[in-house]
């Protein structure tokens, strides 16, 4: 019962956890906007974003042509200026060279010609920062500043024709007054065609820069239409989710109730009205302990008060819950620690009403109780036929196949007294007077398949309570059951008990192969937590038995490592189970009480003693006999039974 | 079986749950081929060390045979199975714990009471009971 079944349980869930990572971790890969939540929220919010980039790309572009404009304008007014500059120049040379003074016109004469023709066609100009480097200007488009600039390169011609005839003729010439005169009045024509370019440049740019302004403005509105569409939608997506869930803890069978760490209630979902026919809002500030019913208080307060311990932690229990018209509900709860999260600050607690699942198995364990208490009954009768039958039976060979009914028939009576347990029903006593232990331990021997390769030893003369000795007896029929199908059948199991500080231990032995950490611990934890789901109960049933067995009297069950391989099972009787019988008083140190039920004939039986008896008691004894009335908790009882390496 | 305890109905838990296969395990044979109803037992003196490392039927045979019984008489005073009791002492009989001893016939088989008397009082025995 011990290894095969956990084995595979562990196996599955392993795979689908995997298999669950694996399918998360390919969900992560898909592309999602965190905002938005859902898949519905994206579909019907889809278009506002594509519109929304659309705007900003264009209000970006728009801003950086805007500033090249701006840029280039900027350089147009500079070379115009400078064109200017020369003519004057030119003009102030060609005069000078006229008058007799040094001066180089034919210099400025080329200069001048050359931002003109950039102006016009195209090409570059030297960096108004300076510095040697070069700045390319795109050819003029508007009509009117082309008509200005031709009409400026006409004048420039016209000028350095009559400069060149001013310098050629000298003061001699006829035409020399007129020449000057007109060259006076060709340079004011040129600055002041020069300056209406400049000025009507000056006006295309900001006519244009304004225009781009507006298109801003306008993108800049539609944006900001865009974004608020965007936040509306998300708002009443928000809304809508927000309904949703409400409406869903609203109507859901389970309530949800949050606990202050006061153990007071916070809040409370309105789904209890149906559950418990109490309003929300008239528990909020009561306390949970009042609804939950007094025989279950107990064990709610040590899982809530375990739990307030641990943020963060989730623990699970059932109990009963008080309707409004005094009726109690079976509930299951599962309750997670949130006082870490300031939005919550208290205890989550999901509360499902499991009444009818509690009345369904009620129902199924009546019924398991009363098939078991009928087959009881006959197997009884079966085992009182089978003792008269034994009793007056004096040939070997008959009474062989008598022992082997008796045998088949005892197995039968533990299946059905198990299920007696298991069914949950309490039972009448029907054993008052206490019992010897070491009849008990022999019954279980005889209700094991393989008895025959079962060695007791060492148990003291100790008594056991009527009302546990059957149950008793059934553990350890489990427990050595478990030992003999896990190990070798030519090996033995060993079953040898000895006192503690605050009972008395036994301790069922196997030379198997054991088992690993993990399943020890697993057959441990099913020990200690025996009321888990019915079907783990059919499936594992022999952990399961024995769990139940032992809560029922207080007995505690544990699984060890052996230092020689196998397990032992040490299974610790409290005091107040045991008495004493005859001359050994309780807890006495020990005197062996010697060997029982050997298997074989005693003239091997006396061989193989100095073999296994020895260690099968020593351990024991060696921690017994000193310190008897040891007041060691049970940890400290379980350690007195392990066998020492 | 020799177990007290609790009682129901005059039947004790021990009685209810000890089984007699246990204390040989499942063994019905003896090792003695002639080992009958009214062999005679005694335990051997002087090897008490070795009484104390028997089981419990062997050690209480062990106590009643102090004195000669037969073999009839220790299954009804300890209230063990004849079969039982039978395995059990012919095991302590190869270990050397007791003796077996065998009645002699003293009479001869004319001597013998007619069959038919024998039966009368067997059936005579049985009613009392």
């Amino acid at each position: 019962m011990r290894r095969s079944p956990s084995a595979e349980v562990g196996a599955a869930s392993a795979t689908q956890r995997t298999a669950a990572g694996g399918r998360s971790g390919i969900g992560r890969l898909v592309p999602r906007l965190p905002i938005l939540g859902d898949l519905r929220l994206g579909r019907r919010l889809g278009w506002v974003i594509p519109v929304l980039i659309v705007l900003v790309t264009a209000i970006v572009g728009y801003n950086a042509r805007a500033i090249g404009q701006q840029r280039g304008s900027a350089l147009v007014v500079y070379t115009a200026a400078r064109q200017r500059a020369l003519v004057e120049r030119y003009t102030k040379d060609v005069l000078l060279v006229v008058d007799g003074f040094q001066a180089d016109p034919e210099d400025s004469g080329e200069a001048m010609r050359q931002p003109v023709d950039v102006l016009l066609d195209g090409g570059s100009v030297r960096a108004p920062q300076g510095g040697g480097a070069r700045v390319k200007v795109s050819p003029a488009r508007d009509w009117k500043v082309r008509r200005k600039l031709e009409q400026d390169r006409r004048l420039i011609d016209e000028l350095i024709h009559t400069g060149d005839r001013l310098l050629k003729g000298g003061r001699s010439d006829p035409g020399h007054g007129a020449d000057v005169t007109r060259l006076r009045v060709l340079s004011a024509q040129l600055s002041s065609v020069s300056n209406d370019a400049v000025q009507e440049i000056t006006q295309q740019t900001e006519a244009s820069l304004s225009r781009l302004v507006r298109i801003e403005i306008a993108l800049g509105l539609l944006s900001v239409l865009a974004a608020l569409a965007l936040g509306l939608l998300l708002r009443r997506a928000g809304t809508e989710q927000a309904a949703q869930f409400r409406s869903l803890v609203n109507n859901s069978s389970d309530l949800i109730t949050v606990l202050a760490p006061d153990g007071t209630i916070a809040y409370q979902s309105p789904s209890v009205q149906r559950v418990l026919g109490r309003r929300a809002a008239d528990l909020v500030g009561t306390a949970l302990g009042d609804l939950v019913h007094p025989d279950d208080q107990h064990d709610v307060n040590i899982s809530l008060t375990k739990l307030v311990e641990a943020p963060g932690a989730t623990a699970n229990f059932g109990c009963r819950l008080q309707h409004e018209d005094g009726s109690w509900r079976h509930v299951e709860s599962i309750c997670t620690n949130l006082a870490d999260d300031p939005r919550v600050n208290g205890l989550v607690l999901n509360i499902r009403d499991v009444t009818e699942q509690a009345a369904l198995r009620k129902s199924i364990g009546d019924l398991l109780h009363n098939l078991a208490r009928r087959s009881q009954g006959l197997v009884d009768r079966q085992l009182e036929l089978i003792d008269e039958l034994e009793r007056s039976e004096v040939d070997p060979d008959r009474l062989h196949e008598l022992f082997r009914m008796d045998h088949l028939a005892t197995r039968m009576r533990r299946n059905v007294e198990n299920l007696i347990v298991l069914s949950g029903v309490e039972q009448r006593r029907r054993w008052s007077e206490s019992v010897p232990l070491r009849d008990v331990v022999e019954a279980a021997v005889a209700e094991v398949e393989e008895y025959d390769r079962v060695q007791v030893a060492g148990i003291y003369d100790l008594t056991l309570a009527g009302r546990a000795a059957s149950d008793v007896a059934h553990l350890l029929a489990e427990l050595v059951e478990n030992a003999t199908s896990f190990s070798s059948p030519t090996t033995r199991v060993e079953v040898s008990g000895g006192p503690t500080g605050n009972g008395y231990v036994l301790e069922i032995e196997d030379h198997g192969i054991g088992m690993s950490d993990a399943e020890l611990a697993e057959a441990n934890r099913r020990l200690a937590e025996p009321l888990a789901a019915d079907v783990a109960v059919s499936r594992m049933m022999g952990f399961h038995v024995v769990g139940r067995l032992a809560a029922r009297h207080g007995i505690r069950v544990q699984l060890r490592h052996c230092w020689f391989g196998g397990v032992a099972a040490l299974v610790l009787l409290p005091a107040v189970l045991l008495g004493s019988a005859g001359e050994h008083p309780a807890m006495a140190p020990p005197v062996p009480a010697g060997v029982m039920a050997a298997p074989e004939p005693l003239l091997l039986a006396k061989t193989t003693e100095s073999g296994w008896q020895p260690r099968a008691h020593l351990p024991l004894r060696r921690h017994a006999a000193p310190a008897p009335n040891r007041g060691g908790d049970t940890d400290a009882a379980a350690e007195a039974g392990e066998p020492v390496e | 079986m020799s177990g007290g305890g609790a009682h129901e109905g005059g039947r004790t838990w021990s009685r209810h749950y000890r089984r007699p296969y246990t204390v040989t395990g499942g063994r019905t044979r003896p090792a003695h081929d002639d080992l009958e109803l009214e062999t005679l037992v005694q335990t051997v003196t002087g090897i008490d060390e070795q009484l104390a490392g028997l089981g419990r039927e062997q050690r209480s045979i062990a106590a009643l045979s102090r004195e000669v019984v037969s073999v009839a008489e220790i299954s009804a005073r300890l209230d063990l199975l004849l079969g039982v009791t039978r395995v059990i002492v012919g095991d302590m009989a190869l270990q050397g714990v007791v003796v077996l001893y065998r009645p002699q016939a003293t009479v001869a088989d004319a001597d013998l009471p007619p069959v038919e008397l024998l039966e009368r009082v067997l059936h005579g025995l049985r009613n009392i009971s």
